[in-house]
């Protein structure tokens, strides 16, 4: 091979290379979940550290009903300190317990959980992992990438498509009916200069209606019809799945699975939720929520 | 910071396109006759033809600076011409005189079509408005002009043989008169001129060829020639010579010589004296046009002011499509320090004078504006379309499938760089809103952060496409747990956007395609695309600067002649042939 060729293919990785970092060619961005990565532009009180967590008398918090019962004495330590209440949005255990209330393992679960997804779409979850577990004999996992291969040509045995580029379908943020009513506000056409032109039209001004976001995964438009694949591939990124939905019923199941998955709250873990405590880690919360309050019944 | 003043919308253009406009209607006959006359004035009591010619080309530019807010200084190439109609060679007696002059035109607004537009107008100028800088093409006082007159004046003589008894005297001028016997054999031949200055008097020495013929003196009859010198008479705007009056000084006397040597040579002139003294008095007065720097510039001035003040030529001419709806009236306002015009529209506060935005032109040929007022409307506008009830009391619902929220107050703040520790001009969300979840009182959430709306310019001969993206501040790519709260704001940012561009389009008299229906991207004319009967315009957006006055859209300018031009006939093969 010409070293011309060998300029244009990528590095391979061997012995004594170390550590090797290249651009990112995901084809869809995933959460750069565990890197801190800093803030952009100048020093913002939004990313600095939090003060320190107060040193309160310890609440527990051991049932429903004590949560029920202490509603008060919660909101009044939220706002007591309202940075410390944006962290509530970031993980509300471990919030509370900076607040210095702590939570049985039933409440944090109970809270946990209830935060995730609001009722209708915890029950289609639940529906939906369980009438998997029965198809499949083992818990869906579609939010992995590598499990929805085993999915899709193992306990499915479907043939791999060539997806290449394509991307699915999604629908836009805003209904018709709204966006017709805010279309509405931009001015008609009128013709002012029917003049012949010489210089020829090319202009054009435009905006980006919406970015591509998994929560609209359209999973009623038809996938197109793909040839196959030389190979199978070894992982398939959940996007990649809705190419596959219209195949096999189940594997619709799993899509939508997943696509509920990844519109669960986000919960952070433990270190997680240290770092954007320190404000070493971004958090758009952190960014944009400036106050929470309870407003006790 | 005042992008568009009083008003809501400005459009700025830099000197070199104003520049290239006036250019386009100097090449416009209509709007600048490139020759005018001639007409007859009387200068001196005498009647000469004028004629002007107004120039714009590589060697003598036309040029323009702006002079103050309402003011532009032209300065015009012209060359004036002025001719003797009875002169017996117009040519060399014509006076061409050619001057930059400088000639005010003020920002001025008629309407057309029952459309206010804006342009020059030259109306009122008089002479005393012109300067006339420097004068090239003075006459130079020289014999040649006197020459040729002479020739017509003898040509014009019934005779050229006098005769005083036997005597007889004849005066030639080369071969012009074929009848004279003997033939010319004087040398010289013709009859010459020179200037001379005598004392502090300038004279025209004439030689004049002539043969006597006096049988009484030994049979004379010899060739000779009479010299013989008249002052020359200068006014502000004529140069004459009075040919009868002999001058005072005996020094400047007519001589008398004959070629041959006779012996009798001296008695002859002396006697021929007086009859060809009185025969000099048949070349009458010769007058020529001539100007004196002074009355050359005072001539300039006038003619130009008269040339001028018919004049005006349009600038920025918007046309509603919609004689119902008229567009707003543009005003102008130059910003001499910088080389902008500023065309301002739709006045949002009449009860101040209209004032000067200030410049935000920068480097670019062209810049869109709109205002803060304007744009807190339509976003306010927007805003309440999307969340009815927002801003109020009752809030406005917003529900999803990840949960609901009651948003109460929402506002988005077009703001500087360097306010809420953004290093760039942004939207600033603020809000509160009720979140409603499960078993527990509904928190209410404070929330605020920057909304930055980048450009993708797709720009070639054939294409500029500016493409909006709103982008939320302070998300980084992945959250994509916040496309929530992402998918809430910033389409209905990105239709803002849609409408604040398109409505300033509407507005300054641009043009939109008429199939947009839904579309987020629309053809467009940014500016009106005719300087009516000057030039095509088209603009080309190509940037977005956000700040707390507003936005401002900066782009590039195509101009060309309006109509088919030399190279449009070149281009397409339809040149004349011969």
């Amino acid at each position: 091979m010409s070293d011309v060729d060998d300029a244009k293919r990528p590095p391979r990785r061997g012995p004594g290379m170390g550590l090797l970092i290249r651009p990112g060619l995901a084809k869809y961005p995933r959460p750069a979940a565990g890197f801190a990565a800093p803030p952009a532009g100048p020093a913002s009180l939004r990313a600095s550290a939090l003060a320190a967590p107060p040193d309160l008398p310890v609440l527990h918090i051991n049932s429903h009903r004590e949560l029920a019962v202490r509603q008060k004495a919660l909101a009044d330590r939220v706002a007591a300190h309202p940075q410390l209440a944006v962290m509530l949005l970031v993980n509300p255990v471990l919030a509370f317990k900076a607040l210095g209330v702590v939570l049985s393992a039933q409440v944090a679960d109970h809270v946990l959980h209830a935060i995730q997804h609001p009722p209708a779409l915890r029950s289609r979850r639940d529906e939906l992992e369980a009438r998997l577990k029965e198809a499949l004999g083992e818990p869906a996992q579609p939010t992995d990438a590598a499990w929805n291969a085993h999915l899709l040509f193992t306990l499915r045995k479907l043939t791999a498509l060539a997806i290449g580029d394509q991307r699915p379908a999604y629908t836009p943020p805003l209904g018709q009916a709204e966006a017709q009513k805010l279309h509405a506000l931009r001015p008609a056409a009128v013709l002012r200069y029917p003049q012949l032109r010489r210089l020829a039209a090319r202009n054009s001004v435009g905006s980006v209606a919406w970015k591509e976001s998994l929560r609209r995964l359209d999973l009623r438009a038809l996938a197109p019809k793909m040839p196959p694949a030389e190979h199978p591939p070894e992982t398939v990124p959940l996007e990649d799945l809705w190419f596959y939905k219209d195949l096999d019923p189940v594997v619709h199941d799993a899509l939508e699975l997943g696509v509920i998955r990844r519109r669960a709250f986000p919960v952070h873990t433990p270190d997680s939720f240290r770092q954007v405590l320190a404000g070493s880690k971004p958090n758009a919360f952190r960014s944009w929520i400036q106050r929470v309050r309870f407003n006790p019944a | 910071m005042s992008l568009t003043a009083n008003f809501d919308y400005c459009v700025q253009l830099g000197l070199g396109p104003v520049k290239a406009i006036f250019h386009l209607a100097l090449k416009n006959e209509a709007l600048f006759a490139h020759n005018v006359g001639p007409f007859v004035r009387t200068f001196s009591g005498r009647q000469l033809n004028v004629s002007a010619r107004l120039i714009d080309d590589d060697s003598s530019p036309a040029d323009l600076e702006f002079a103050d807010d309402k003011h532009i200084r032209f300065l015009l190439p012209f060359e004036l011409t002025v001719e003797a109609p009875d002169s017996p060679d117009p040519a060399l007696a014509r006076v061409t005189l050619q001057a930059t002059c400088t000639v005010p035109g003020a920002l001025a607004n008629w309407p057309v079509d029952g459309q206010d537009q804006l342009g020059i107008d030259f109306a009122g100028i008089s002479a005393a408005d012109i300067t006339v800088p420097a004068i090239s093409g003075l006459p130079a006082l020289d014999a040649g002009r006197f020459l040729a007159a002479l020739h017509a004046a003898y040509l014009a003589q019934p005779t050229h043989r006098f005769t005083l008894g036997s005597n007889v005297l004849q005066v030639y001028d080369g071969n012009r008169d074929a009848t004279l016997l003997p033939a010319n054999a004087a040398t010289p031949p013709d009859i010459q001129c020179a200037i001379e200055l005598h004392g502090a008097i300038q004279y025209l020495r004439v030689t004049l060829p002539m043969h006597a013929s006096v049988p009484a003196a030994v049979g004379f009859a010899n060739f000779g020639h009479v010299v013989f010198w008249r002052p020359v008479v200068q006014t502000d705007t004529t140069v004459s010579v009075v040919m009868a009056t002999e001058p005072a000084d005996p020094a400047l006397a007519a001589q008398i010589t004959f070629e041959g040597g006779h012996p009798a040579a001296a008695i002859v002139a002396a006697q021929l004296r007086p009859l060809l003294l009185a025969q000099l008095g048949g070349f009458g007065t010769v007058t020529e046009p001539w100007f004196t720097e002074a009355s050359a510039r005072s001539l300039l001035s006038a003619e130009i002011a008269s040339y001028a003040a018919a004049r005006r030529f349009p600038v920025y001419t918007p046309q509603s499509g919609d004689p119902a709806v008229p567009l707003a009236t543009p005003v102008g306002f130059l910003l001499p320090g910088v080389g902008v015009l500023a065309v301002l529209m739709n006045r949002r506060d009449a009860s101040v004078a209209d004032a000067a935005p200030d410049n935000f032109l920068g480097t670019n040929q062209v810049a869109l504006a709109v205002g803060r007022g304007a744009l807190d409307d339509m976003i306010a506008r927007a805003m309440n379309e999307q969340f009815p009830g927002v801003n109020t009391d009752g809030g406005s619902e917003v529900s999803t499938d990840e949960g609901t929220a009651t948003l109460y107050r929402l506002s988005v703040t077009p703001s500087d760089a360097g306010t809420h520790d953004q290093s760039e001009g942004h939207l600033w969300a603020d809000g509160f809103a009720e979140v409603h979840i499960d078993c527990w009182p509904d928190p209410d959430v404070t929330f605020n952060g920057p909304i930055f709306l980048r450009v993708a310019l797709t720009e070639t001969d054939t294409e500029c496409s500016m493409l909006v993206k709103p982008e939320m501040g302070e998300f980084d790519a992945g959250q994509s747990c916040c496309d929530v709260f992402i998918d809430i704001l910033i389409p209905v940012v990105g239709i803002i956007m849609l409408i604040v561009v398109e409505t300033m389009i509407d507005k300054v008299g641009g043009q939109l395609a008429a199939d947009f229906a839904g579309q987020q991207a629309r053809n467009i004319e940014a500016l009106p695309p005719f300087v009516a009967g000057v030039a095509e315009l088209q603009a080309c957006l190509e940037d977005l600067r956000l700040s707390s006055q507003g936005m401002v859209f900066p782009g590039k300018l195509r101009i060309r002649r309006e109509g088919r031009s030399f190279e449009d006939l070149a281009d397409s093969g339809n040149l004349p042939r011969p």
